[in-house]
């Protein structure tokens, strides 16, 4: 590969500045924006610091013997778009949104490092800037891209279109949902993919010692934070333990009504995270409780959080031959950008006919 | 280098470029009418349009010598980088060319004042599906054809093309089109059809007082999705009366117009097409003994060949006078 492609600043000093200046936003965002339980000033800190990887990258030349010069760096960027794709096809329509946007932006991200460490030579102009090896290799790319896609459409479109009804169904479906917009991304990413795939490391010359400079090092930590902080928060939704918050009970109207309502929520995660509510009014009479509202089957879709996609797994309400009332609700919360990890969380609640909270068994 | 038609000449000249981008032309008009939303069918005249794009194209690649599939180790250097250029170009057209149909399903469903869109490639009927395919499977040897080095002024120099080698490329062109006609043909006349029934009680959009109403259909599709659907849609409602169809065109809807003694069979005839297939249908609606309905259509599916490959499809809808469902099929 010829000498990469950069926009060098006039002075090194003037990258510190704008680092430093772009950090201190970052600061500022997380700790004034309202709003940290829709997680939106994760996301505008996550903007901005996506950006100004963006910007560093543009600026920094990727230097042979360079992290990102890297063949297996390139190839696990390469597998993070095609992860975030299927995350694009797991994600249910009435889900597209503000998750979809994070995991386009995501690849849309992924693409702009595989560009600039493989110096765009899979998305340059026709006629430009490469020489005769470039030119063959961004026209051979794009051949194996051609045949990466006819291979996709006639693997699983054609048998999806012919095989069945139901098939059928769930093509329309998925291409409605997310699987356009996957289709899209692919068409946009494969040939950078390609590229990034098949090329060789790129090592200093002989002799040399091939250091890397010191803002090279900065834009390559700057690249693993922002492809990996996405994905440790979504995997937050996995490990991290469940704050449950305690129950709270308030009696309403006089004595003679014996009515209370209960409130409890129980949440996940920071950034992708999930929040279950439960708030029901019951009423109880020295026999058996019962329920005045909120334990119903429509107060099962009322969990929300911010990038996650929920699947309510059980909704029940019975009452004991005691007079006890039980109530249980469980979803499964899956983080937008790995549909595949799920976590169950289950809120529940047990009052006595006496009106008490009982533990729940 | 052999001497193949349109195969490049050493002086990296390749005769008639005017023939190749007409021919090119020619297929791209082909491939906007199948992608075009517009018109919304194409009269049973689908199936020739692909054979007719299909069997230019192999002409085109026969005329390069199988440039685009033909094995890396059979071309030379200039050839294999005049292919990669190809694909290079075919990539950035498919990509143009999928957005192009979704911009213009898109323009179109909201111009006809739809308010929800399908996307259209993939997930709308056959037509789009078999756009991407053509567009996919012919991009490349368009594109090689078009880019293919041309030297305006020089044709009286270029050699007349050999006749046998026209026969070739003609006789490579009728094969790959018979090859998708025959295989389309086959599909739809051998594989068997496919029947889809709903029923929805109490119905959509559909009311009638001191009545219940439901809606009740049945899809046959021929050639899994390739020839033509023929569907029968019927809403009924029914009270302690007896049952009736839904649609003035057939039998009043109004309950207390039913008759006490059946009324003879309301019939329709009607011609129409889909993309692939032309399809003649009668659709009987009857209104049998103790409040029964019954609407039945007897289609005749074909490819338009003089009754070959004709497919006689026959769909029933029965409902009891209390919306029981005696037949859906």
């Amino acid at each position: 590969m010829t000498q990469p492609h950069g926009h060098p600043l006039r002075s090194p000093r003037s990258l510190i500045w704008i680092v430093t200046l772009g950090v201190a936003i970052l600061a500022i965002i997380v700790i004034v924006v309202p709003g940290r339980q829709l997680g939106l000033n994760w996301t505008l800190a996550y903007l901005c610091f996506a950006a100004l990887t963006v910007f560093v990258l543009r600026h920094v030349a990727i230097e042979p013997g360079s992290w990102l010069s890297r063949r297996t760096i390139r190839r696990t960027i390469v597998a993070l778009i095609v992860l975030a794709c299927v995350a694009l096809l797991a994600v249910p329509g009435n889900l597209l949104g503000a998750s979809v946007l994070l995991v386009l932006l995501f690849i849309a991200l992924c693409d702009v490092i595989l560009g600039r460490a493989t110096d765009r030579v899979a998305m340059s102009p026709v006629v430009g800037r490469l020489d005769e090896r470039q030119h063959a290799l961004r026209d051979r790319a794009h051949r194996i891209a051609y045949w990466i896609l006819a291979g996709l459409i006639a693997g699983v479109v054609i048998p999806a279109y012919l095989v069945s009804g139901g098939s059928r169904a769930w093509l329309a479906s998925t291409m409605t949902d997310g699987g356009l917009l996957a289709m899209l991304a692919l068409i946009a990413c494969l040939p950078p993919m390609v590229v990034a795939w098949v090329e060789p490391d790129r090592l200093p010359p002989e002799g040399t010692a091939g250091t890397v400079s010191w803002q090279g090092r900065m834009a390559t930590a700057m690249v693993v934070i922002s492809l990996g902080t996405p994905l440790a928060f979504a995997t937050g939704v996995w490990f991290l333990p469940i704050h449950q918050s305690p129950l709270v009970r308030t009696a309403i109207g006089s004595a003679a009504t014996k009515c209370a309502m209960f409130t409890r929520t129980e949440r996940i995660g920071v950034w992708f995270s999930a929040e279950v509510p439960l708030s029901a009014e019951i009423c109880w009479n020295g026999t058996t409780a019962r329920e005045s509202w909120g334990l119903n089957q429509s107060d099962c879709h009322l969990a929300a959080g911010s990038f996650v996609s929920f699947q309510t797994e059980s909704c029940t309400r019975r009452t004991d031959p005691d007079g006890t009332l039980r109530f249980t609700y469980a979803v499964i919360v899956h983080p937008s950008l790995l549909p595949f990890l799920g976590r169950r969380m289950e809120i529940d609640l047990a009052v006595g006919p006496d009106g008490r909270a009982v533990p729940f068994q | 280098m052999s001497t193949a038609t349109w195969r490049l000449q050493p002086d990296g000249r390749a005769p008639i470029p005017w023939v190749r981008r007409g021919v090119v032309l020619l297929v791209a008009l082909g491939w906007a009418l199948l992608a075009s939303p517009l018109p919304t069918s194409l009269q049973g005249a689908g199936i020739a349009v692909v054979g007719t794009m299909v069997a230019f194209t192999v002409g085109l690649d026969a005329g390069m010598g199988w440039l685009v599939f033909a094995p890396r180790a059979k071309r030379d250097e200039r050839e294999c980088q005049l292919r990669d250029r190809a694909f290079q170009y075919a990539f950035r057209g498919l990509a143009l060319g999928i957005l192009l149909q979704i911009v213009s399903h898109y323009v179109a469903t909201i111009m006809g004042g739809a308010s929800y869109v399908i996307p259209a490639p993939f997930a709308g009927g056959a037509r789009g599906l078999v756009a991407v395919l053509l567009l996919l499977a012919l991009l490349p040897t368009l594109t090689a054809a078009w880019l293919m080095p041309t030297r305006v002024g020089d044709y009286p120099e270029i050699p007349p093309v050999p006749t046998r080698r026209s026969a070739a490329i003609v006789l490579a062109g009728t094969l790959a089109a018979g090859g998708v006609i025959g295989i389309w043909l086959l599909a739809i006349s051998a594989l068997p059809v496919r029947t889809v029934t709903l029923s929805q009680v109490p119905a959509m959009n559909v009311a009638s007082a001191g009545a219940r109403c439901g809606n009740f259909s049945v899809y046959r599709e021929v050639g899994d999705g390739l020839g033509a659907t023929v569907a029968l849609a019927v809403d009924v409602c029914w009270n302690r009366r007896g049952a009736w169809i839904v649609d003035p065109g057939f039998i009043s809807p109004n309950p207390y117009a039913i008759p006490k003694q059946p009324q003879p069979t309301n019939c329709s005839v009607s011609a129409d097409s889909t993309d692939f297939e032309m399809v003649a249908t009668q659709v009987c609606a009857q209104q049998g003994h103790a409040g029964t309905v019954r609407m039945a259509t007897h289609a005749r599916v074909s490819p338009g060949l003089s009754g070959l490959f004709e497919r006689t499809i026959k769909l029933a809808v029965v409902i009891g006078a209390k919306g029981r469902v005696i037949h859906l099929g």
